[in-house]
């Protein structure tokens, strides 16, 4: 058996679609794989006593069922990215873009369960404390995702990449929006523990704005090594582009990661 | 709960705006709100608190008429450095006053004074 005849683009092509087939189903069986907020505190737990990790586990747990309310609209993402991946294999249409449509669908189920979590109480505590969107989104996260976006959009003067490039830029502008809503989305604390349930939604907060953003930089980054991988002799200036894009994406990610490893602090 | 969040029930016969204005003047009173601090903007608060960004505007509004709060401009509404707090004489004199409203509720219910006396005891 040969492959031979297999050309790079079918190759990236049937690559794409089982890999978004098989998040797809990974969504489906998991549903909260990328939404749960447990993952944020794995490094929140050391330095804590035991009556305030029991505090922050309570806080979790109950912030947790809030959320899963919404779970519908991540099992329709699991959905919509098998869709994205069958849609994949039409020639006609430039395969980075179901991979961005995919992206756009897990911005939606994430952003759809931070609705759902809002409408979860009647009685709402707020913090006397000024918040700023730059908390949950740093000026380098949006500056990296900036420079991923210009990188990106430079693709758009090679004609054969044209469409592919305006479409993926057109996704990340989208999941960067979703990002913003969520850097300015009001805190929803229940009351039982204020205190605990704000240093919550501070880092959740945190968590999903700048991994939105990361994953706004994903589509760009696999675009951007496709797309080179292509031409015959790329110029310079794409070269420099195309690193603009991954140093944009890997800024964001490790961003988006750093405070993972941190402790919480509680009174 | 600390004293640093508001909470707004709706169910209460005082208005909204009243209760969040009691809130922040009580936080201010305990020193829990110093001189100079920046509040929330109206649009952060009312969206924290679920309610309509008049009802937090007219708070506040209601604040700085009072001298608890002054507007800055961009920069937000800050506590007041000369707010009007209660002196030590006032406070007790609130005190007496409420302790004294409580206990004579309680005897309208028919509550002695030996019962009312144990139950504060017990209480504190």
């Amino acid at each position: 058996m040969t492959f031979a005849h297999i050309t790079h683009d079918q190759f990236a092509r049937d690559v794409t679609a089982i890999a978004l087939a098989g998040l797809g189903i990974f969504q489906l069986l998991s549903p909260s794989c990328f939404e749960s907020i447990r993952m944020y505190f794995r490094g929140a737990w050391a330095g804590l006593s035991n009556e305030q990790s029991e505090r922050l586990k309570s806080v979790i747990e109950a912030r947790t069922r809030a959320e899963a309310a919404g779970g519908s609209a991540r099992y329709a993402a699991g959905l919509f990215t098998i869709a994205m991946g069958l849609f994949g294999l039409w020639p006609a249409i430039p395969y980075v873009m179901p991979y961005a449509a995919s992206c756009l669908g897990m911005a939606y189920a994430t952003w759809m369960a931070y609705r759902q979590f809002r409408r979860a109480t009647e009685l709402r505590f707020a913090p006397l404390v000024r918040r700023t969107p730059l908390e949950a989104l740093p000026p380098v996260a949006i500056v990296s995702a900036a420079l991923c976006l210009i990188g990106t959009a430079a693709f758009a003067s090679i004609p054969q990449f044209r469409i592919a490039a305006a479409l993926v830029v057109v996704s990340m502008i989208v999941l960067v929006a979703i990002a913003w809503r969520i850097a300015v989305a009001p805190a929803v604390l229940f009351g039982a523990d204020p205190q605990v349930e704000y240093a919550v939604d501070k880092r959740v907060r945190f968590c999903r704005a700048t991994g939105l953003v990361a994953l706004a930089c994903a589509p760009p980054t696999v675009f951007a090594l496709l797309a080179w991988a292509q031409l015959p002799s790329p110029s310079g200036l794409l070269w420099l582009m195309m690193l603009l894009v991954i140093a944009g994406f890997i800024a964001t990610r490790v961003v988006s990661l750093n405070p993972l490893r941190e402790g919480i602090a509680l009174a | 709960m600390s004293a640093s969040y508001l909470v707004v029930d709706e169910s209460s016969e005082t208005p909204p705006y009243r209760q969040i204005a009691e809130q922040i003047r009580a936080a201010i009173e305990r020193r829990d709100l110093m001189p100079n601090v920046t509040l929330p903007t109206v649009r952060q608060l009312a969206g924290d608190l679920g309610i309509a960004p008049n009802t937090v505007a007219r708070a506040y509004a209601e604040m700085q008429n009072e001298g608890w709060l002054v507007g800055d401009g961009r920069r937000g509404t800050r506590v007041a450095e000369n707010a009007p707090l209660a002196t030590g004489r006032e406070r007790a004199r609130g005190l007496r006053e409420a302790v004294a409203g409580f206990v004579e509720g309680l005897r309208h219910r028919g509550f002695t004074a030996h019962e009312i006396s144990r139950a504060f005891q017990q209480t504190l």
